[in-house]
């Protein structure tokens, strides 16, 4: 039997407040569904099986006090709007349709045009890229357990993690494995028993990788700056749903490591390189500061926990259908914490601070036919022209 | 001072902790920093800032700082 649980917030729920919550609660319980937040943003309701509906409580009041604590001196500031936002136009849905295909919980498959697409806004976003001299890096689809253990992951995010499991390589267990499941659909429940210890998790981010690429190294003093692609799985509980907040999804970053000055100065010019982009594509879309709650050492130098300012994280926030909006990528400044944790330092300037500026490319395309829908008459006439070039090209 | 102590002990999971120890050298994480810090405001009825609250290191300089904040209440 489902129960519903109301929880009285201390301070009425704010912008931020609001979307963090909402995500955030989502993973206490597997039974919890429909987390919201009442208009005026005094209570938080959510539904969840009657059993563990105390328990459900306890943390989500607990969780609610934190996030809200923690962002209690974080103010929304919009850096770039992009014309379109004066008039935002739906034209589609962000529901599965031609050539988009779930293939199971937070995981899409595209084909057709959503795939062209999506190569498209790829190929666009690297073309962006070639604005800085950088690096390409090739990352694997796994990382070291001691990696994201570095990146204070298993402290802060645990329960987003997905390890990368197997078998203990034991005759025994491998044969008893085999024969229990010789008539079975799926895995059973015994499996976890039969697992070694995960040495490797699949990455939650491609960052991490250049981090670890650059472990002890001293850097020049101009810093450096990487581009690189891949895929990323973070666990998001019942709050995975169609494309908008996939498991398994594939990440296009850019990184800058080197001084704080640096670093920001780069991320500076992305946003409104990013913005001019956001602009061609025609999308109703804002750059704006984001929520980082139990953010890792924004600075590590003097071991702070929390998010200070508003400046540490934005985020490319599209429109959806509803008023809804949907991050589709994020600049973030991590001042020197991954510079300290994995001793990267900078010629004559101590360690090397970083920011990364992220690109979720299904978002991306979901934002992007959710507003111009499927019908590429309707979309601008670049994207148009360049996919209609690359159909020509594949026949 | 004793109260302060003790919700760190509490709060971090920790045996004891000295009056002039690290409170981050415990290995507090960002999560545990922010149930502390929680702790301590409804413990004591004071909005700590946080800039405030990440200079104070020790559990003498956080109950000196909840102090000078109860006292400009009071004043």
């Amino acid at each position: 039997m489902t129960k519903t649980v109301t929880i009285q917030l201390r301070d009425p729920a704010t912008d931020m407040t609001r979307e963090e919550i909402v995500k955030q609660v989502a993973h206490l319980s597997g039974s919890l569904r429909n987390p919201r937040i009442s208009p005026d943003g005094s209570n938080l309701k959510f539904d969840v099986e009657a059993e563990e509906a105390e328990n459900a409580r306890h943390h989500a009041e607990k969780l609610c006090a934190l996030i809200q604590r923690s962002l209690r001196n974080v103010e929304r500031k919009v850096v770039y709007r992009t014309r379109a936002m004066s008039r935002p136009i739906i034209r589609g849905t962000t529901a599965p349709g031609d050539g988009v295909y779930m293939a199971g919980r937070g995981q899409v498959m595209l084909e057709g045009m959503p795939l062209q697409l999506f190569r498209y806004l790829d190929t666009a976003l690297a073309d962006l890229e070639k604005n800085w001299t950088t690096q390409e890096l090739l990352t694997p689809t796994l990382i070291p357990a001691d990696v994201l253990a570095k990146c204070d992951y298993f402290r802060s995010f645990p329960n987003t993690v997905t390890f990368a499991c197997h078998l203990e390589p034991d005759a025994a267990v491998i044969n008893r494995f085999r024969a229990r499941h010789e008539h079975k659909t799926t895995v059973d429940h015994e499996a976890l028993t039969d697992m070694a210890t995960p040495e490797a998790c699949l990455s939650p981010a491609v960052c991490y990788h250049v981090y670890h690429r650059n472990q002890r190294l001293m850097l020049p003093a101009e810093g450096v700056a990487y581009t690189v692609r891949g895929k990323c799985f973070r666990y998001e509980s019942s709050n995975m749903r169609e494309m908008t907040r996939l498991w398994d999804f594939t990440m296009r970053e850019l990184v800058f490591l080197g001084t704080g000055e640096y670093v920001l100065e780069e991320r500076e010019r992305c946003v409104q390189i990013i913005g001019e982009f956001l602009d061609a594509l025609g999308l109703a879309a804002e750059i704006r500061t984001a929520s980082d709650p139990f953010y890792i050492a924004p600075d590590a130098s003097s071991k702070t926990y929390f998010q200070l300012t508003a400046e540490t994280k934005y985020e490319l926030s599209a429109v959806l259908p509803n008023n809804e909006r949907l991050a589709i990528g994020s600049l973030n400044y991590h001042t020197d914490f991954f510079g300290r944790a994995f001793d990267i330092t900078v010629e004559g300037a101590g360690p090397a601070h970083s920011s990364c500026i992220g690109f979720g490319l299904e978002r991306f395309v979901c934002a992007f036919l959710a507003q111009h829908g499927n019908d590429p008459s309707d979309w601008p006439e670049e994207v148009r022209t360049a996919i209609a070039g690359e159909i020509l090209e594949a026949q | 001072m004793e109260r302060v102590i003790q919700l760190i002990s509490q709060v971090g999971g920790i045996d004891s902790v000295g009056v002039d120890a690290g409170i981050y050298e415990a290995g507090f994480s960002s999560v545990r920093v922010l149930e502390l810090l929680l702790a301590l405001e409804d413990e004591f009825g004071v909005s700590i800032p946080d800039k405030d609250f990440m200079a104070a290191r020790t559990p003498r300089q956080i109950s000196g700082l909840i102090d000078q904040l109860r006292e400009r209440q009071v004043a």
